[in-house]
């Protein structure tokens, strides 16, 4: 076998591998409560794997089966990045008294301008090669991943503008999303007009930035909360500096 | 084909955007461990000199229209200064009031969920402000209203006293 189809396959599996460490992860500390989608999303890529690649490898799957599944999965697995995203939201707004009311809103308004950039992109997108089914599927990808890209990318600069500090996993997991979903938005806007869709290069990119997503998961589901037990760990109250601020705050 | 290579470029940047944030996080971490150095000296009563609508009255009623407009670009240059300084501050005391209502002890962590509450909404305070202030400097002649900043800050510091009292907050209080 070809380096490059070894390679192509350890990336095809190996993140699937690694989704059920994810999984395992998450039930164990009991998060798949907190976000059922995102469990959801990993148990759907690793049963997609598990199926798809033994259909790949089989000489009894006609081509045209083969592609059923695939687009099926493909629609799922972007719908479930679209719940999981929205579940990133929901518990980055709904964490702060402050802030609920405007978790929806900001999704909302956030949507329907990315959307509309979506839109004008793809029909600035001009069909490549002779597949206009395979035109119109990487269209959809880029219009999906710019309105994936978009969404977390304003949810990350407006938390790091006002500066909310997320829980580790949560970083984790909208990190990872982004990562690939930004990668997706470059492969998909190349597929749809410049390279070719079959191109093994660009293939393995895209697998690349999935297992490197996998891996930003794995890695700050695994990683200890960031300073908290350094800031709440021993009391060293200094009475005589905290009389003197009530004293100057009294005179104000 | 330039479709494409803004798509390309637009990801590259968010790409690069996300992994900024990924470290500023780290850092992030470390301001829990010495906040008071971040914090910048705010002055209540010459701000709210600055933004009393009484003064602002009283040099829009006696000088020309030209001078007013002038001067009243410097003092909304200053309160942006003032406001970005009680934004600043009040994302730290937003990290420390994350900090704090983790805390197992329960006292402890009302009281930074009570900070983490007031620090917001100071925050989404000192964001709007700063707006009316622009537009205030680029439409000098209009009014501008700060209602309620000073009052938010004054009642963050408190709060900051009281967390203090149970939790080492290392010096962040004086710097306030």
């Amino acid at each position: 076998m070809h380096p490059l189809m070894l390679l192509r396959n350890y990336l095809w599996l190996a993140p699937a591998v690694l989704q059920i460490g994810v999984l395992g992860i998450m039930v164990r500390r009991k998060l798949h409560r907190q976000f059922p989608f995102f469990s959801l999303y990993n148990l759907q890529c690793v049963l997609s794997t598990a199926v798809m690649f033994p259909m790949y490898l089989s000489s009894q799957v006609s081509g045209k089966i083969w592609w059923r599944a695939y687009l099926l999965g493909i629609a799922l697995n972007t719908a479930l990045r679209f719940a999981v995203i929205y579940e990133i939201y929901a518990h980055v707004f709904d964490n702060y008294a402050a802030l609920k009311r405007l978790g929806k809103p900001i999704f909302r308004g956030a949507l329907l301008l990315l959307f509309a950039i979506a839109l004008v992109a793809a029909t600035q997108t001009h069909q490549h090669g002779p597949y206009f089914v395979m035109y119109v599927l990487h269209t959809l990808e880029q219009t999906a991943s710019i309105l994936q890209a978009g969404l977390l990318l304003i949810l990350f600069l407006f938390s790091a503008y006002i500066g909310l500090s997320w829980r580790n996993y949560v970083f984790g997991i909208a990190l990872g999303l982004g990562i690939f979903a930004s990668v997706r938005l470059a492969t998909a806007a190349l597929q749809a007009s410049v390279v070719a869709s079959g191109n093994l290069y660009v293939n393995l990119v895209v697998l690349g930035s999935f297992h490197f997503a996998v891996l930003v998961w794995l890695f700050y589901l695994l990683a200890p909360e960031p300073g908290l037990n350094r800031a709440i760990g021993i009391p060293d109250h200094n009475l005589e500096l905290w009389n003197k601020e009530l004293q100057r705050l009294s005179r104000q | 084909m330039i479709t494409t290579i803004v798509l390309v470029l637009a990801a590259s940047v968010t790409l690069v955007v996300l992994l900024c944030l990924a470290r500023k996080r780290v850092l992030a971490v470390r301001w829990l461990q010495e906040p008071g150095a971040h914090l910048r000296s705010v002055d209540l009563e010459a701000f709210r000199n600055l933004i009393d609508p009484s003064e602002e009255q009283f040099l829009r009623a006696h000088l020309p229209p030209a001078e007013f407009r002038s001067i009243q670009r410097e003092r909304l240059r200053a309160a942006v200064e003032y406001v970005s300084a009680v934004g600043q501050n009040a994302t730290v005391l937003l990290r420390l009031g994350q900090a704090a209502r983790l805390s197992p002890d329960p006292s402890i962590a009302a009281t930074g969920e009570s900070l983490v509450d007031t620090a917001l909404r100071l925050r989404l305070t000192a964001f709007r402000s700063l707006a009316v202030l622009y537009l205030g400097i680029i439409l000098p002649g209009r009014h501008v209203s700060l209602a309620g900043l000073a009052e938010r800050y004054e009642l963050i510091t408190g709060q900051v006293v009281m967390l203090g009292l149970r939790y080492p907050l290392r010096g962040v209080s004086a710097a306030l």
